[in-house]
């Protein structure tokens, strides 16, 4: 797990009330084009939210914001608390939060085993070691091992990622999150352009989460949006027009109209 | 895979340590050439296959270091140690202030400023004539005074076994690199900055000590360079030392150490044989890292390596 020392050591149990993410009155603009507007959501423990929204709503612009990619124009963001809007992304990983990515973004030219290895050690205080062998760190090896055989990665772990089928990689790089044991945990279109069969797997993976960990999804696939998560929001133009349960926002007539479109 | 690994190096290592009792002080002296440029390239090797940042101004550590230890033998200091550490310290100031200012680049743009900074240290070396003395450089720098350990370095093959321990010291320890934690994230830095920043890892602070790792291994060569030919000009910081050294390690085949070695002792050899028929050799080595482009853009290395491996397995 990965522990962070509080700033003030005597309020920690004040610093657990808060919640997993907090995005107060966010917005990003490119220039004259405005990404994101005034956006406001907050995650309980524990919650699964998805955030969906047709292409170009600014889900994955929120997320870059989240993650520390970009910067945003205005507003907060909060994790466990802390004010993380100026804080650099490894920072703000070594929090607990970890991503995955719309466009698969692994390390290409090392092997599986490699990728684990580097998702293990991101967070130990070894990462900065350069005078011993990485092979000799039996407890890290055993792992990556065990992680790799628990996801029926083990036969692949020579291989190197780019030789790995698309799907293949996408899972590599949810396992690579997950491996982490990230307290916060955001999807960015895990299961786009898979398979029937492996959207199942991946939502099965994703569904076997440990209840404690916060998750934000990005999906399209609305049968795994509903299979994944408790809530929903709804990002339209760089808004967020809409919150709620799933079975709210199924029946939300300005939702419906923003995906099926409306006649006036 | 591992044991033939273990007897290659072994064998290369007796060779290396053999060969001179056979040769000539002219091929001794080839040698001596090989084992520095090889330094130099594996140090490359560390910057750009291992951290994805091809430099175009290596050279720049290289010549500083030579430069200082040199000005210092010259001017009454007769103790190697004094001015090695000199030269090392002066050229990692430099490794220090140039990192900060080069690594906000990556690629192309990082070439270009890792240039344009080298040319300006050469600048510096032909200008400064009252310490440097412009284009004649420094000449007639001794053979290091090693004080504590009496050692006859002015004979060529004592001079070979002083570089190849070395020579030996810098792989080793760039091989620990390379294998270490630090190695691993280093390589995944190059695959993908975002990935490892997103993952937890600080990325500018592994390239930033990849940098001075470079630097470091390249003062060393540089230093070894400027006692072996007792002298050094502004010739060391210029951008054909650098793209010299560059080419060794596209050749020989980057992100492995053996590679810019294979790169290195290629050339050197080439370098002395052809460069006694024509004056056009950088023109020849020009022709040859097209044919490598064409036929082996990984390098020589890795293709030789890879048909032992399948020889010895089939």
């Amino acid at each position: 797990m990965v522990n962070f020392v509080s700033p003030k050591p005597g309020k920690v149990d004040d610093k657990a009330k808060f919640g997993p993410l907090v995005i107060n009155n966010v917005s990003k603009a490119f220039g004259c084009l405005q990404a994101l507007e005034g956006i406001s959501l907050s995650l309980m423990h524990g919650e699964r939210r998805a955030l969906i929204g047709p292409n170009g709503a600014g889900k994955t612009t929120l997320f870059h914001i989240v993650s520390g990619i970009l910067a945003p124009s205005s507003g907060k963001i909060l994790i466990f608390g802390h004010d993380v809007s100026r804080l650099p992304i490894h920072k703000r990983a070594a929090l607990g939060v970890a991503r995955t990515f719309q466009i698969t973004n692994l390390l290409p030219t090392l092997s599986v085993l490699e990728n684990i290895l580097l998702s293990l050690q991101a967070h130990e205080p070894y990462r900065f070691v350069i005078h011993r062998p990485i092979a000799s760190f039996g407890p890290l090896f055993l792992r990556a091992r065990e992680i790799l055989e628990t996801w029926g990665l083990w036969d692949w772990r020579d291989t190197e990622v780019r030789s790995l089928s698309y799907g293949e990689q996408r899972e590599l790089e949810i396992v690579m999150a997950l491996a982490q044991r990230p307290k916060l945990l955001l999807l960015d279109e895990p299961t786009s352009g898979l398979s029937p069969s492996e959207t199942v797997r991946v939502t099965k993976m994703v569904q076997n989460l440990p209840g404690d960990v916060t998750m934000l999804l990005i999906e399209h696939d609305m049968d795994v949006v509903f299979d994944l998560v408790d809530r929903i929001s709804v990002l339209h133009l760089g808004r967020l027009v809409a919150e709620g349960s799933t079975e709210e926002i199924r029946q939300d007539r300005t939702v419906q109209q923003i995906y099926l479109g409306s006649r006036v | 895979m591992k044991p033939l690994k273990a007897a290659t190096t072994l064998v290369f290592f007796v060779l290396l340590a053999i060969l001179p009792i056979f040769l000539s002080s002219y091929y001794v002296g080839l040698m001596i050439l090989m084992l520095i440029f090889g330094i130099f390239a594996m140090s490359l090797d560390i910057l750009m296959g291992y951290g994805g940042l091809p430099s175009l101004g290596h050279a720049a550590c290289f010549g500083v270091a030579a430069y200082t230890s040199g000005f210092l033998a010259l001017n009454g200091v007769h103790n190697f140690w004094l001015e090695a550490t000199a030269g090392l310290i002066l050229s990692l100031v430099v490794g220090v202030i140039f990192g900060f200012l080069v690594l906000r680049t990556r690629g192309v743009y990082f070439l270009m400023i890792t240039l344009a900074l080298s040319q300006v240290l050469w600048g510096i070396a032909f200008k400064w004539t009252s310490v440097t003395h412009g284009d004649d450089g420094l000449s007639g720098i001794p053979r290091p005074d090693l004080v504590v350990i009496q050692l006859d370095l002015s004979n060529t093959t004592v001079y070979y076994y002083f570089a190849l321990f070395f020579f030996i010291i810098a792989m080793v320890a760039m091989w620990l690199v390379v294998q270490s934690p630090f190695g691993l994230t280093l390589k995944g830095v190059r695959d993908s900055e975002t990935r490892m920043r997103t993952l937890g890892y600080n990325a500018w602070i592994y390239k930033y000590v990849a940098f001075l790792i470079a630097g470091f291994f390249a003062s060393v060569a540089g230093i070894l360079s400027v006692y072996y030919h007792g002298y050094v000009g502004p010739g060391d910081l210029h951008i054909i030392t650098s793209a010299k050294v560059l080419l060794m390690v596209i050749l020989g085949g980057a992100g492995t150490l053996i590679g810019p070695i294979v790169g290195a002792f290629g050339i050197v050899l080439f370098e002395n044989f052809i460069s006694g028929y024509t004056e056009r050799w950088l023109l020849l080595l020009g022709l040859i890292y097209v044919l490598v482009i064409i036929f082996a853009p990984r390098g020589i290395y890795p293709p030789i390596k890879e048909r032992i491996y399948k020889w010895l397995t089939s």
